[in-house]
C-alpha cells in the first residue's frame, strides 16, 4: 500500500504540473502583492495631499478612534456584549499604538490570509483540479490503465493509494501557497506583522452576526486557522474531482467539467440567492474564511458548521461513489 | 537519488501538516460556534418592560390635554430638572398664552418601536389616547442606536431592515390612535445625533431614518414631524446631558421650542 502511494506521489511529481501551479502562484501573488503596496501608497498620499500635512501621521487617527471606542464604551446604555467587542477594538488599537505600527501598513501575514480568503472560492480550487484532474482519467487517455489494473492488488487499493498521494500533495499545494505569499509578499512590504491582533470568532445567534463571542488572536494563529479551512475545503475539491476523474475518460474533460460547475457555482449564487437549494451546494459553501473574520452576510441557516457539513457530505458521497465507479469499470483497450 | 529522499520528505511533511491543519480546523470550528445561552436573557428582559405600561395608566379618570408615548426621551431621561420635553412645551405655553394645559406621560425607557405598538394595541391606554387633544411621540431611537455599534459591513445589511419592521411598527402606531381618536394633533419627534458628527457616513443612516419617519408623518396633515437633528448637531456640548447620549435640560428646551414653533 505505501508503495503505491508512494509510486502514485512519483507519478505526480514527474508530470510537472507542481511547477506549473507553482508559477502561477508566484505570478499572481507577486501582481496582488505589488498591487496592494501600490494602493498603499496611493492611500498615503491622497491623505496627504487632502490634509496639506508633509506627513502621514496615522497615530493621531490611531487615537482619535480610540478616544471615541472608550468614551462610547463608557456608555452605560450600551449592550454588555457590544462594551466587550469595543474592549476588545482597544486592545486592538492600543496594541498598534503602543508598539509603533501603522494599522494600515500592508503586512506578510496580513496579505497570505487576505490572499487565502480571495482565492478560496475559485482560484485555489481551480489548483487542486490542475493538480487532481488527470488523476485516473490519464491513464485511460493515455492507455496505461490496463498496466496498472493487471497488478495482483485490488482495484480499491489502487484508487485509494492514488487518493492518499492526492491528498499528501494537496495539503504540500497549501502550504505551498502559505509560504509563497507570505515570503513574496515580504518581499515587498518588508512587514511580516505575525504579532499583531486580530479579531476572530463571531457567531450567528438568529440569524444575525454576534461579535460578543470574539477574542483577539495573532496574525500568525489566525493565518494558520485561515489556512487550515483553506485546507479542508481544498480536499473536498480533491475529492469531487478524483470522482470526475474516475467517471470521465480524458483528462481535458474532466479540468472543463469542474471548471464549468466551480464558475457556473458562482452564478448561481449570485443570480438564485434566494433559492433554497443553492446552499446544498458545494461551490456555495467554499467561503469558509469569512466566517472567521465576521464578513460575510448572513445566510438564513448557514453557518461555519452547517457549511463544513455539507462540504463534508460532497466529499464524502463523491468518494463513495468514485470507488464504487471504479470497481465496476470496464476496461478495453 | 532524487526519488529516495523525495519521497520520505513528502510523507514526513505531509503528515506533519496534516496535523497542523487538522487540528486549525477543529480550533476555527471551536471558537465559531453559535452560542445559544443569550436566549435567556433576551426573554428575561421584555417581561419587565411590559408590566410598567398598565401602571401609570390607571387613573382613567385624569383628562389630560397633551399626552406623551414612546421611550427615555419622552419620559425626559438626562433632564436636570426632570421635565422632559413634554412639561417643557406646557410651560412655553403657559408663558405665551396663559392656558393651563395638563400632561400625561405614558413613556417607558427602553421602549422600542414593537413595544409601543404593543402598550398601544393593548387597550390600556385607549382613554388617556381617546381623550388627548395633543400626542407627542418620541420613538425609534432604541430602534436604531444598537445599530451604530455594529460594524460598517453588517450595519448596512441590517438597517434595511430594521428601518421596514420600525415603519411597519409607527404605520400601525398611528392607525390605531386615529382609531381611537380621529381629530388630535400628533407630533412625531425626529431622532438627533447623539455621536459627534464626524462619521458622515453613519449619519447618513440616521437622516435616511428621519426622511422616511417624515414621509409617514406627511400621509395625515394633523401628523407633524418634529426636527431636532439640526439643532442638535451644532449644540451637541450643550444639548447632551452627562450620559452623552440622552438630551440636557437645554437639549430638551430645544425640542420643546420646535414643537411649539410647528405647531403655532
Amino acid at each position: 500500500m505505501i508503495k503505491l502511494t508512494q509510486n502514485e506521489i512519483l507519478k505526480i511529481l514527474l508530470k510537472k504540473k507542481l511547477f506549473l501551479i507553482l508559477l502561477l502562484l508566484l505570478i499572481f501573488v507577486s501582481l496582488f502583492s505589488y498591487g496592494q503596496q501600490f494602493a498603499y501608497e496611493r492611500t498615503v498620499q491622497q491623505f496627504e495631499a487632502e490634509t496639506g500635512e508633509m506627513d502621514f501621521d496615522w497615530r493621531v487617527l490611531a487615537s482619535q478612534r480610540l478616544e471615541d471606542l472608550e468614551s462610547r464604551s463608557d456608555n452605560e446604555f450600551i449592550p454588555e456584549g457590544v462594551r466587550a467587542s469595543f474592549d476588545r477594538e482597544i486592545q486592538q488599537l492600543s496594541y498598534f499604538i503602543d508598539n509603533d505600527i501603522n494599522p494600515i501598513t500592508p503586512t506578510a501575514f496580513g496579505f497570505n490570509a487576505e490572499f487565502a480568503e480571495q482565492g478560496i472560492g475559485l482560484f485555489i480550487p481551480l489548483l487542486v483540479v490542475i493538480l487532481a484532474a488527470d488523476l485516473v482519467s490519464g491513464e485511460f487517455s493515455k492507455k496505461t490503465a490496463k498496466m496498472l489494473l493487471t497488478r495482483a492488488v485490488p482495484r480499491w487499493k489502487i484508487l485509494l493509494s492514488k487518493y492518499l498521494a492526492l491528498l499528501m500533495m494537496t495539503t504540500l499545494l497549501i502550504f505551498m501557497v502559505a509560504v509563497l505569499s507570505t515570503l513574496v509578499s515580504f518581499l515587498f512590504f518588508g512587514e511580516l506583522g505575525a504579532g499583531e491582533p486580530v479579531i476572530t470568532g463571531f457567531s450567528v445567534f438568529e440569524g444575525t452576526l454576534v461579535s460578543d463571542s470574539t477574542i483577539l488572536i495573532s496574525r500568525f494563529q489566525f493565518s494558520v486557522l485561515v489556512y487550515s479551512l483553506v485546507w479542508f475545503v481544498s480536499v473536498i475539491i480533491a475529492s469531487i474531482t478524483l470522482l470526475v476523474s474516475v467517471a470521465v475518460e480524458s483528462s481535458s474533460s474532466a479540468i472543463g467539467i469542474l471548471m464549468a460547475s466551480i464558475i457556473g457555482g458562482q452564478f448561481l449564487q449570485f443570480f438564485l440567492a434566494d433559492w433554497e437549494l443553492v446552499k446544498y451546494f458545494f461551490v456555495t459553501n467554499l467561503d469558509l474564511p469569512s466566517y472567521l473574520t465576521g464578513s460575510y452576510q448572513p445566510v438564513e441557516g448557514m453557518n461555519l458548521s452547517f457549511s463544513i457539513l455539507t462540504l463534508a457530505a460532497w466529499g464524502g458521497l463523491s468518494l463513495l461513489i468514485s470507488f464504487i465507479l471504479f470497481n465496476r469499470r470496464d476496461v478495453l483497450v | 537519488m532524487y526519488k529516495k529522499i523525495i519521497w520520505p520528505l513528502i510523507l514526513v511533511s505531509a503528515s506533519l501538516l496534516f496535523l497542523l491543519f487538522a487540528s486549525g480546523f477543529v480550533t476555527s470550528l471551536v471558537i465559531s460556534r453559535s452560542e445559544e445561552p443569550e436566549e435567556a436573557l433576551t426573554e428575561e428582559e421584555t417581561p419587565a418592560f411590559m408590566e410598567e405600561p398598565t401602571d401609570p395608566s390607571l387613573p382613567m379618570e385624569d383628562i389630560s390635554d397633551i399626552l406623551v408615548l414612546g421611550d427615555s426621551l419622552g419620559a425626559g431621561v438626562g433632564d436636570e430638572e426632570d421635565l422632559g420635553f413634554g412639561q417643557r412645551y406646557v410651560n412655553l405655553v403657559e408663558q405665551s398664552t396663559g392656558e393651563n394645559l395638563s400632561l400625561n406621560n405614558l413613556s417607558v425607557p427602553g421602549y422600542v418601536s414593537s413595544e409601543l405598538a404593543e402598550q398601544i394595541t393593548s387597550g390600556t391606554t385607549d382613554a388617556d389616547i381617546a381623550q388627548a387633544q395633543l400626542i407627542m411621540i418620541s420613538i425609534g431611537g432604541n430602534d436604531l442606536n444598537p445599530l451604530y455599534f455594529e460594524d460598517e459591513a453588517t450595519m448596512s445589511l441590517e438597517f434595511d431592515g430594521v428601518l421596514e419592521a420600525y415603519l411597519n411598527d409607527l404605520t400601525l402606531i398611528l392607525e390605531e390612535i386615529r382609531s381611537l381618536n380621529p381629530e388630535a394633533q400628533l407630533a412625531l419627534i425626529g431622532l438627533y445625533n447623539p455621536y459627534s458628527s464626524d462619521d458622515p457616513d453613519t449619519a447618513r443612516y440616521l437622516l435616511e431614518w428621519n426622511h422616511q419617519t417624515r414621509l409617514v408623518a406627511n400621509t395625515d396633515p394633523r401628523i407633524a414631524y418634529i426636527p431636532t437633528y439640526e439643532f442638535f448637531q451644532f449644540n451637541l456640548e450643550t444639548f447632551l446631558s452627562f450620559d452623552r447620549f440622552h438630551p440636557s435640560g437645554a437639549g430638551y428646551q430645544s425640542i420643546a421650542e420646535s414643537i411649539y414653533k410647528v405647531l403655532n
